[in-house]
């Protein structure tokens, strides 16, 4: 977790930015349409697993350059990409939260 | 504690397509020793250390480290890998590199000369020799109890080619070291034992004579 942390800014920060872009684009839709309603749910989770498609899809082209300085820190692609969607997860929450209280008391 | 270390590979099985290119293979390392590796060219050398290190799976193997079976080298944290080619990142700044791998070390790889006088150089502005040897030493320094080195002379100026033997032979206290290069007389000097890698089989080499035998080196040189 320790390596993870030390790489997760100096190599993945195109990846964290366009997650958070997506994040951004799905939290537009709750903020205009309203947390009632069910089709944004869909649309908005459709717009994260493309987002995190599209990440691996991106790493892809980078992996073999990467591979043995990573795994030489002891770091599996599967666990970096385990962390990375679940910190990304974590972000999406909280933006979602905040949505959620722009619309509710402001 | 540092004896009971070791790492024990058998039954190590891998092909190319049709071509078998591991067959059976045993390999043993312990803390305190270097393993040199020989072999042809396409022999199967490197592709033992990839399988070693868990970035190519084979088609069969056994390994155990310490005791313990494992899947993939790099996942326990206790096997560093020098590939053949750079493997380092262009933008990293030495500096940067040495807090990533190096922990336990750290003093003394700071002590070295080159490393100490480039820390605040990026790998791509550094000549591709320098490039090699700075990768080469943050693996022989990382913390990584076992060190799999694959071609470490290669590109390498030979003044500095001792210097990594010298290196190889301060560490090698605390680490195992399996190392394999084709320039056989340095891997010679430094091994403590030879394993040839021949028509996927490994054979125990006892002498320089033995090389010729099996038809590694011509008869004349040995």
């Amino acid at each position: 977790m320790r390596q993870f942390v030390k790489v997760y800014f100096s190599f993945f920060t195109v990846l964290i930015s366009f997650n958070l872009f997506m994040s951004f684009l799905a939290a537009q839709l709750f903020l205009q349409q309203g947390f009632n309603i069910y089709g944004v749910y869909m649309i908005a989770g459709i717009i994260k697993i493309m987002g995190f498609v599209f990440s691996v899809l991106i790493e892809r082209i980078f992996y073999a350059k990467r591979m043995y300085f990573l795994k030489n820190l002891g770091l599996s692609y599967r666990r970096i990409f385990t962390y990375i969607f679940l910190l990304d997860l974590g972000y999406y929450a909280i933006i979602l939260t905040g949505c959620w209280m722009i619309r509710n008391f402001i | 504690m540092l004896d009971d270390q070791e790492l024990y590979l058998d039954s190590v099985s891998h092909r190319y397509g049709v071509k078998q290119v591991l067959s059976s293979v045993y390999i043993t390392c312990k803390v305190g020793e270097v393993v040199g590796l020989l072999g042809r060219n396409g022999s199967g050398k490197s592709t033992l250390l990839q399988i070693i290190f868990g970035s190519l799976q084979p088609h069969f193997k056994y390994a155990r480290l310490n005791g313990k079976v494992f899947n993939k080298g790099y996942l326990t944290g206790k096997i560093g890998y020098l590939p053949q080619e750079n493997f380092i990142p262009g933008h990293l700044k030495l500096e940067k590199l040495l807090n990533l791998f190096v922990h336990t070390y750290k003093d003394q790889i700071v002590s070295i000369d080159f490393i100490g006088n480039h820390l605040q150089y990026t790998m791509d502005s550094l000549s591709g020799g320098m490039r090699r040897l700075i990768e080469c030493f943050l693996i022989l320094y990382s913390d990584a109890a076992f060190v799999l080195l694959d071609e470490p002379f290669s590109q390498i100026a030979p003044l500095y080619i001792e210097l990594i033997q010298h290196h190889i032979h301060l560490l090698k206290v605390k680490k195992g070291i399996i190392v394999t290069d084709h320039y056989y007389e340095r891997v010679l000097e430094i091994s403590d034992r030879i394993v040839l890698i021949q028509n996927g089989c490994n054979y125990q080499i006892n002498n320089r004579e033995d090389l010729a035998v099996y038809g590694y080196i011509p008869s004349a040189l040995n």
